[in-house]
């Protein structure tokens, strides 16, 4: 193994997890998940050395994170598969408890969300970046960042009446 | 809303991720940035097959279910998909139209803005830089651009490329082959222009890369490729969808834009009538809806002059809201743009 393969594969340690879980909650698949995160890491690995030059590694992975899922909806949202398997199960909630189902309305609510505004959610409560990082990733103003998080948190306000509640 | 909100919204994404175990397949990345970074030092619209087509990653949405196929079509002979129907006359006069006036083009890269709606509201706007030698840079604002530029941070795999060739190619080049190559662009399992025994061995191919999905999801996979009227109408899927990238990434150069009209003239499900966008002649293409297995139709609207992309839009679909993206393309320099020039 190389440096560079050892330098990668500690990145990769650390941060595949933490993408996978942002890239389930960009698209709402697993499986797709999978797939953007394992296209991902290969950019990032194929371009390594830029990469870890980078101010913010992590941040520029994310950007290809990001990239990954808005290439995919611009070119395959439409695309016809050869074939089908049946529908996942991954956005159900069966024989939910209250809360369950509640968490599962927050889960649509957010993918119901414009790309932008999801992506802003998950950047800042997720994976709690702080505006300036948020707007780092995302390649816009602090201001935008903070207007994005105003919009979706007023969409997902129905999904969080549990915080209201303690008020 | 307030910080506990703010909290608590933390505290359920986070329990809605939880259960969810990773590991990353650091020899199959590894192989496939390897086997990318050849690719892209070999040729352009490389003709590799099946380990291409595996690497490509599309398993997501190319190999999946139960639909029906039937194995290919007579021995040696390439489906008729290939070949493709007989050319739509008002969009081949307009791509020798196009084609004609195509001079010298000004800049190194062309600027997308792309102005998205969604259920008839505003969502966002995005910012696309495609450079003329494949790279593509893309920020949330258009002062983003700079950064992305100057950070090289392009984030191109070589699809859009290869699509843009696609469509030069077909702008004054053989048609047939012209729709092999833009079809193939997201992996050769259709398998177009190949013999029936080539096909069927890609698929084998395919479905063995997908062997462990198919297991998870419990489904047996089909016995062959398509063929017939579905193999036609996936390789109008391809090429619609395609063409579409091509346009908004090559929508600078008429080269480009008279390839997507020839090649979007072979496909029989697009149709095209007359409009006008803001007093300008255009014409609206219509890709049906068994392009997209019944679901909604697609629109582009293209000035009538220059091929130029205008607005794509989509009708509601069950729960897919409306969409409308308009572009904005304008010729641009790399360096002006670094520069914060706009």
């Amino acid at each position: 193994m190389n440096d560079r393969d050892g330098e990668f594969r500690e990145f990769m340690g650390s941060r595949a997890s933490p993408l996978h879980q942002s890239a389930y909650l960009l698209c709402g698949d697993w499986h797709l998940a999978h797939d953007l995160v394992q296209d991902t890491l290969v950019k990032a690995y194929q371009h390594w050395p830029r990469v870890r030059q980078a101010d913010s590694p992590d941040a520029y992975v994310r950007r290809i994170l990001l990239n990954e899922v808005r290439g995919r909806w611009r070119r395959r949202e439409r695309a016809v598969p050869v074939a089908r398997f049946p529908e996942g199960r991954e956005l159900t909630a069966p024989d939910a408890t209250e809360e369950i189902a509640r968490r599962a309305g927050l889960l649509q609510a957010l993918l119901a969300l414009p790309l932008r505004q999801r992506a802003t959610v998950i950047l800042r409560y997720l994976e709690g970046m702080s505006e300036r990082e948020t707007a780092a990733v995302l390649g816009c103003s602090e201001g935008t960042v903070k207007s994005q998080s105003a919009r979706a948190l007023a969409t997902l306000r129905n999904f969080l009446d549990r915080a209201e509640s303690t008020l | 809303m307030n910080s506990l909100q703010e909290t608590e919204l933390g505290q359920d994404l986070h329990q809605l991720v939880s259960d969810q175990p990773f590991a990353p397949d650091i020899e199959m990345i590894g192989q496939r940035a390897r086997q990318r970074r050849r690719r892209g030092l070999a040729l352009r619209g490389a003709t590799a097959a099946g380990a291409a087509i595996l690497a490509a990653g599309g398993l997501v949405t190319a190999f999946h279910g139960t639909g029906s196929t039937t194995p290919g079509v007579a021995a040696g002979r390439p489906p008729a998909a290939s070949r493709g129907p007989a050319a739509n006359p008002r969009l081949v006069t307009l791509a020798a139209y196009v084609q004609a006036s195509s001079g010298s083009l000004p800049g190194d890269a062309s600027l997308v803005a792309t102005t998205k709606t969604i259920g008839g509201r505003q969502v966002e706007t995005d910012y696309f830089l495609y450079s003329d030698s494949g790279d593509i840079y893309s920020a949330a604002s258009e002062t983003g651009l700079p950064a992305a530029v100057a950070h090289r941070a392009s984030i191109a795999d070589g699809t859009e490329a290869r699509e843009v060739a696609a469509a030069r190619y077909a702008a004054t080049g053989d048609l047939a082959t012209a729709r092999e190559r833009m079809v193939n662009i997201t992996g050769r399992n259709l398998g177009l222009g190949l013999s029936p025994a080539e096909r069927q061995k890609i698929w084998a191919r395919s479905i063995a890369a997908s062997r462990k999905i198919f297991r998870e999801k419990g489904v047996k996979p089909p016995a062959g490729p398509p063929a017939g009227k579905a193999l036609a109408e996936l390789a109008g899927n391809r090429i619609w969808i395609s063409s579409m990238d091509a346009l908004t990434a090559g929508g600078g150069n008429p080269q480009v834009r008279a390839g997507v009209l020839r090649l979007l003239a072979t496909v029989p499900e697009v149709t095209v009538a007359n409009s006008t966008t803001g007093g300008r002649p255009a014409l609206t293409l219509t890709a049906g809806p068994s392009l997209f297995e019944g679901g909604s139709p697609e629109v582009l609207r293209i000035d009538a002059r220059t091929g130029s992309p205008i607005t794509f839009s989509s009708a509601a679909d069950g729960n897919v809201p409306s969409s409308v993206q308009t572009y904005r393309v304008s010729r641009v320099t790399l360096a002006g743009i670094e520069a914060g020039k706009f």
